[in-house]
């Protein structure tokens, strides 16, 4: 009883007054009709009515005919159903604004059990309610990042290594959540093996160093299908800056990845193919700054391309050759117009000059803006040089045409020569016979000298022929150039008694490889053109002397001597020149010509030294060896 | 009086075949071996009725004596060219010479040239 008294002092006394008065939230009692008996401050002030003059009111005194409606709605059902309820209602403030309240009412019993009216404690949530409103918003747009993103979201607590991880953390990873709880380990343990040890030290190296987390790596899913993955995290830190906990997401960057890598490739194949071009690739911007440029150019100006990149035309070329072509690639950024040019290039380390073929262009962003100006130069030097040849060639070929032609003219003057001495001694002899006339023998005599000539001429020309084509063949045989010498001269003497001629020549036999019969024709051509082509009352000297591993046979005659400008031609058949002066001295050419030909087959040399006035001085050389063939 | 003809040519034979022919016809030949001898007979003998020159000779060719002749002599001497070479008729041109023949040639062709041109 004593309790029972105590409890009820407390229900009715000072306690529970203070209690109803003192709370934040609004308390009232209403009878079986919804009379209010109890209003508490906290109602009185939100609803802007004293205590005394709700008292005894009902709803309607306090609200619009709307909410009041609802509110004893609510009253109702409590009271019919007689079990406690929470609603949520909204109402007009005195001070007219709309607020969102929790209420809690329930039956209000008497002692008798008989149902007396009900109470309410009505709680003010509109805070609450925009605060969830809010979060609602928040979440949403999170979901919405996280999904448009493909990324999951994963949260680790350091110190009980919990982690959580958002649905799409198992999507990524390619993870079913029904299998596999988030865990440290489980996350690792989906990682390309190659990465994981990597993966794991950039979260350590970031929680170490306060970092924002950034990380990309590959995972593997069951089916060997491999994903990359990029994660960023944040860390958070105890007072003692201890990590405790680390939030963050990873993204599915597989497809940037594949397009960074066809890029690479795509790069990679384009610098293969510039590189391997032997042609020299260079870009600038419009700064005159290499931007580019390929192994060959490297190569070519033996410069590193790193120590080229980035620097201007005057840094990497003498100042002249920078002015130069600074001048020439502002021209193209200013015009927007591509050039050719041939220009020769110093290479300053090589000490060549090359002659290159660069073709120039600007180089023009995606709105036509000239960004810089590229170039591919092209050695020519090459090309260039046996474009000469073949021009040098054909202007030998086409000399040699008109040679021939001038070789036909002479070989036709020089057989007409003793063919008009034999017609005209052949017509004399006839004129005398014809009118009874005596003829004298020594009219006949002298054709023996046009026909000799004729015959020796036709040789001349079968012989420059068959030397042309290569179809002499030397009898060799080891002989003694001391007699050879000696022999061909007293043939000479017999021949030409009253002229002056000497010889000189070693005393004993010196033996010679060579085809004996040759270069008697040889040394006979030499001393008929001596005894021939000069004044029948000058000397003529035959002189044989043994060198070291040659012989020398010179023919000396004190003639009128052959003009400089003669001489250089005079053993060539086939190219006298046009010169009338050469054409003139011919009768000496045909044989000469021969004479080369079959020196030169004997490995020797043949040459003329000569001084107008002075006379002419031929000579040839043979090796005394045979040279190996 | 005969007629009198200044042969220069280089070829004994030719030279000596020419003369005995046209000293058949009755001219007065007088041989030189080249432009030089030429020259010198002419100072010595004076100018024939008509000179008949070869053109390559050693020493003094044809060319040449042509140019002194012109030079030294302002006469009216015609000069026969007889030449083997095949552009005879260029060569006469390049001299100034009155007729040309090339060689080789028939007596009779000759002396048709020889009596076209020759001083009378």
């Amino acid at each position: 009883m004593n309790r029972l008294s105590a409890e009820d002092s407390l229900w009715n006394g000072q306690t529970l007054r203070a209690l109803i008065n003192g709370t934040t939230d609004a308390i009232y009692v209403k009878d079986l009709c919804g009379r209010y008996t109890l209003f508490n401050a906290v109602a009185s002030q939100v609803t802007g009515r004293a205590v005394q003059d709700v008292l005894g009111k009902d709803d309607t005194f306090l609200f619009s005919a709307d909410e009041a409606k609802a509110v004893m709605e609510a009253d109702r059902r409590v009271m019919t159903e007689g079990v406690t309820k929470t609603f949520e209602e909204t109402i007009t403030t005195a001070h007219g604004e709309v607020r969102h309240y929790l209420s809690t009412k329930g039956p209000l019993f008497s002692e008798k059990g008989e149902m007396i009216g009900l109470f309410g404690i009505t709680r003010d949530i509109t805070e609450r309610k925009w605060m969830e409103a809010s979060l609602k918003k928040v979440n949403e747009r999170l979901v919405m990042a996280q999904e448009s993103a493909r990324a999951g979201v994963w949260d680790w607590d350091i110190l009980t290594g919990k982690v959580e991880w958002s649905p799409q953390m198992y999507e990524l990873f390619g993870l079913d959540p029904r299998k596999v709880s988030p865990t440290f380990s489980a996350w690792k343990a989906a990682l390309h093996p190659d990465d994981a040890a990597q993966a794991d030290l950039r979260i350590e190296e970031a929680l170490k160093n306060k970092q924002m987390l950034s990380s990309e790596y590959r995972v593997v899913f069951s089916s060997g299908q491999i994903r990359w993955i990029y994660a960023t995290g944040h860390g958070y830190y105890d007072d003692k800056g201890l990590p405790i906990r680390m939030l963050g997401i990873c993204q599915d960057i597989t497809q940037k990845k594949i397009a960074e890598e066809k890029l690479r490739e795509n790069e990679a194949l384009l610098t293969n193919i510039i590189d391997s071009t032997p042609s020299s690739i260079f870009a600038f911007d419009c700064n005159h700054r290499f931007v580019l440029i390929n192994q060959a150019m490297a190569d070519f100006y033996e410069m590193p391309k790193d120590q080229v990149l980035g620097k201007t035309l005057h840094d990497v070329f003498p100042r002249e050759v920078a002015d130069r072509l600074y001048a020439a690639n502002q021209k193209i950024i200013e015009n927007g117009e591509s050039l050719l040019i041939e220009e020769d290039v110093p290479n300053k380390r090589m000490g060549i000059v090359r002659t290159m073929m660069t073709v120039k262009f600007p180089l023009k962003d995606a709105r036509g803006k000239v960004i810089g100006l590229g170039g591919v130069a092209t050695d020519i030097t090459e090309r260039k040089r046996l474009e000469s040849k073949l021009l040098e060639a054909k202007e030998v070929a086409e000399a040699a045409s008109r040679s021939r032609a001038t070789f036909l003219d002479i070989a036709a003057h020089e057989l007409r020569t003793p063919v008009t001495a034999i017609s005209l001694l052949l017509q004399a002899v006839r004129r005398r016979i014809e009118k009874g006339h005596a003829v004298d023998i020594s009219v006949l005599t002298r054709l023996y000298e046009p026909v000799d000539r004729l015959a020796r001429l036709v040789v001349d020309l079968l012989d420059i022929s068959r030397l042309e084509r290569g179809l002499i063949d030397l009898q060799w045989s080891p002989t003694d150039v001391v007699a050879l010498a000696s022999n061909c001269f007293s043939e000479f003497q017999l021949q030409a008694p009253l002229r002056q001629m000497s010889f000189k020549g070693p005393s004993e036999a010196v033996r010679v490889e060579l085809d004996p019969v040759r270069i008697n024709q040889v040394l006979s051509n030499l001393l008929d053109n001596a005894i021939r082509y000069t004044p029948g009352d000058t000397p003529i000297e035959l002189y044989l002397e043994q060198r070291p591993d040659s012989v020398r046979f010179s023919v000396v005659d004190h003639g009128p001597g052959i003009p400089r400008e003669q001489l250089g031609s005079l053993f060539q058949a086939f190219s006298r020149g046009k010169s009338e002066a050469t054409i003139r001295s011919s009768g000496l050419g045909l044989g000469l010509s021969v004479c080369r030909g079959i020196v030169e087959l004997h490995g020797g040399t043949i040459g003329v030294s000569s001084e107008v006035g002075q006379g002419s001085t031929f000579y040839f050389d043979l090796p005394i060896r045979r040279a190996s063939v | 009086m005969n007629k009198s003809i200044l042969l220069v040519e280089d070829d004994q034979n030719i030279s000596f075949a020419i003369s005995l022919l046209l000293q058949e016809e009755g001219y007065s030949v007088y041989q030189a071996e080249n432009g030089i001898a030429a020259l010198d007979h002419l100072k010595k003998h004076g100018t024939p009725h008509l000179i008949l020159l070869d053109m390559i000779m050693p020493g003094m060719d044809g060319w040449q004596f042509a140019k002194e002749f012109t030079k030294l002599y302002d006469s009216q001497v015609p000069i026969l060219v007889m030449s083997a070479a095949g552009d005879v008729e260029q060569r006469a041109k390049d001299i100034g010479a009155n007729g040309w023949i090339g060689k080789p040639f028939a007596l009779d062709d000759l002396l048709a040239q020889i009596r076209k041109h020759e001083l009378s």
